[in-house]
């Protein structure tokens, strides 16, 4: 394994994301994440659990090439992010990788549906993938929001006026506008009440459908028999229990 | 949508917090044009009472003291020049009209001007306009007396009142004790008011003006300042005396040709008989205007650093503002944005703001100007204008923009930090 090459990328053709003996640690502190492999195909779903403080988090923002990685590589449709220059980096990540916080996903001062053209507004090939399709960046952003729920009133209305399960339907539609390689999706559910969370659920695994792949981490393991393969934190990354070293 | 729109859009959310650092942009914007205004407004109003003279002459003196008496009433002439020496240079070919003026009586505390009809002809202020009668009109007759806008509104006088005239400057007219009373008036000769001109925001508004041969009429019963004793002369003889004035204060000279105005500076600055000066008014100004120019940099400074204290609140303000944005930031990392859009944002908040203080700051001074302009004249004899931003202005407002985007840097470059920092979790 050549971690510093992007070309290997070529034999990865149907993979949306490859990780590959990834280290990670914050400056000056001992490494808090040591991922050997994961491998996420095209269109898969993935459910990833652990408890807090277990480095989930960190690995998401090295996922989507905000963290870079002292050693190892990330590989996000077959581009090995560690290989970009930084303002490439933020311009694939634009391009491929979308994202659902837990909470406080949206500008406040935007409307919904400005916060969902905030993603097409950073990604050439995202308005390109809308115009493919036979629309625009605007009409894409009120049908997607429409079918998340959120109605012609709603897109209109200041992003900190909505509720949060609105702000996460939000959330979603702009993390999915221009089909994205890859949806990250950071404990989406947890300031949800259970029905608003499956709710949501439903919505986030129907609208990726197979064209992107999902990875969610969540600590509510009760979610995991709805995705297609489930993870445990402890055991993707040796370093978050060092009991489960192999 | 543009980082420019989003810049606006999320500052307007939080136009409560940042209202008061763009109301002492606006404020010092304000101060530091209104100075710069006003300086102009002080050298035009200047440069406006001597607008159509070409040359003033009079005896030979430091330029600007000649001029500041001769035109702006300002000091007491030691000397005057000989009546011969003013008819010279109004014969010489190249001058196109002379202005002979005499000053040297008062009436209360106003200064009285004894000048030809050329006055009223030739005389110009302003760019280049002539005098206009708001009532009567320059009669002639020996007792006549045409009063300045501001005289005629100060002391409340109309056509036909009559007054007296003081002997001695406008000080002496203020306090009429120290010159012995009313032997230093001539209260024999009173004058009739003919005629009041129009305002022109110069010293004309606050003279009175009398004809040459009424200022040696009052004058033939006196001698060396005082009336001679047991010698009064009734009005009505007056008329078998010569009036031809024997001195004069000054000349103001129009030439036909602009272009010749240092050859008859140099002609009577050199020439034979009596010593003269000649003076170029905008040149005696300009000397003015260095004098000046140490008060008026004092007061440029001040204002630049009030300016200064401005920026540094409004960078404070945006900084202040940032712990609480790391989360849009974050956000805007999250969907692409490079550190340096998130650089530029803050920049473009800062600069933007900048540029509102500063133009709001603009067109306060700009309605400052329409509504305190009428009053700035009849107090002051300051025209101010309401004009389009002149060049120093737009300078000073460029300079204005350019330091409100340097102050931004460091709200945008802590930004830059934390969006490298924070990663997808602000704050943790």
């Amino acid at each position: 394994m050549n971690p510093g090459h992007p070309h290997h990328a070529a034999t990865l053709p149907d993979r949306a994301l490859s990780v590959r003996a990834l280290r990670f640690a914050w400056p000056g502190q001992p490494a808090c994440l040591d991922v050997a492999r994961l491998d996420v195909a095209a269109g898969e779903t993935v459910f990833l659990h652990g408890p807090s403080g277990s480095g989930k988090t960190t690995l998401l923002a090295l996922l989507a090439g905000i963290l870079v990685a002292q050693s190892g590589a990330v590989l996000v449709a077959g581009q090995d992010l560690g290989a970009l220059a930084p303002r490439r980096r933020d311009g694939f990540r634009a391009d491929h990788v979308g994202i659902v916080f837990q909470q406080f996903n949206l500008v406040p001062y935007l409307s919904a549906r400005d916060n969902v053209l905030l993603q097409c507004g950073f990604s050439a090939r995202r308005r390109q993938q809308v115009r493919a399709a036979g629309s625009t960046p605007q009409q894409e952003a009120a049908r997607l929001l429409e079918r998340l729920g959120i109605d012609q009133r709603l897109q209109q209305r200041p992003a900190s006026t909505l509720s949060v399960g609105e702000q996460q339907r939000v959330a979603a539609a702009r993390a999915l506008i221009g089909r994205p390689t890859l949806l990250i999706a950071d404990e989406p559910t947890s300031a949800l009440d259970e029905d608003n969370a499956h709710a949501f659920l439903d919505l986030l695994l129907s609208e990726c459908g197979a064209s992107c792949a999902l990875l969610l981490v969540s600590h509510d393991l009760r979610l995991a028999p709805r995705f297609g393969r489930s993870l445990a934190m402890a055991d993707l990354s040796r370093v978050a229990r060092p009991g489960a070293y192999r | 949508m543009n980082l420019l729109l989003l810049a606006a859009k999320s500052a307007w959310s939080r136009r409560g917090a940042l209202a008061l650092a763009v109301l002492s942009i606006t404020l010092s914007v304000a101060l530091l044009l209104s100075v710069e205004r006003l300086r102009h407004a002080a050298h035009d109003s200047f440069a406006a009472s001597v607008s159509g003279a070409d040359l003033v002459v009079g005896p030979r003196d430091h330029p600007l003291r000649l001029l500041l008496h001769a035109v702006f009433h300002i000091g007491m002439p030691d000397t005057g020049m000989s009546w011969d020496s003013a008819r010279r240079i109004g014969a010489d070919p190249a001058v196109a009209w002379t202005i002979p003026l005499s000053l040297g009586d008062s009436h209360r505390g106003f200064p009285v001007v004894a000048t030809s009809r050329a006055f009223f002809a030739h005389y110009r202020y302003g760019r280049a306009q002539p005098l206009k009668f708001s009532t009567g009109a320059d009669t002639g007759g020996l007792f006549r007396v045409v009063l300045g806008a501001e005289v005629a509104r100060q002391l409340g006088y109309q056509i036909g009142d009559q007054l007296a005239l003081n002997h001695g400057g406008a000080d002496a007219g203020a306090h009429p004790g120290e010159h012995g009373g009313h032997h230093a008036r001539h209260d024999d000769k009173p004058f009739t008011v003919a005629g009041v001109l129009a305002p022109t925001g110069t010293p004309v508004d606050r003279a009175l003006y009398i004809g040459l041969p009424a200022m040696e009429a009052i004058h033939l019963d006196w001698h060396g300042g005082a009336p001679i004793p047991g010698l009064s002369l009734p009005a009505a003889d007056l008329g078998k005396f010569d009036l031809e004035p024997r001195q004069v204060t000054a000349v103001l000279v129009g030439l036909k040709q602009r272009a010749a105005v240092l050859r008859m500076q140099r002609t009577i600055n050199t020439g034979a008989g009596e010593a003269l000066s000649a003076v170029i008014p905008a040149v005696a100004l300009s000397q003015l205007w260095e004098l000046t120019g140490a008060a008026e940099r004092v007061l440029d400074a001040i204002s630049a650093l009030v300016l200064a204290v401005a920026l540094c609140g409004l960078a404070a303000a945006v900084l202040a503002g940032l712990n609480e944005r790391r989360r849009e930031l974050a956000i805007l990392r999250a969907v692409g944005a490079r550190p340096l859009h998130v650089f530029l944002l803050l920049v473009c908040e800062g600069a933007g703001l900048t540029l509102a203080g500063a133009a709001a700051g603009f067109a306060l001074v700009q309605i400052a100007a329409l509504g305190l302009a009428p009053w700035a004249l009849a107090h002051w004899g300051l025209a101010i204008e309401m004009a389009r931003p002149s060049a120093s202005e737009l300078t000073l407002l460029a300079a204005v923009a350019g330091a409100g985007l340097v102050a931004s840097v460091v709200p945008g470059w802590r930004a830059y930090r934390l969006s490298l920092g924070d990663g997808l979790a602000p704050g943790v």
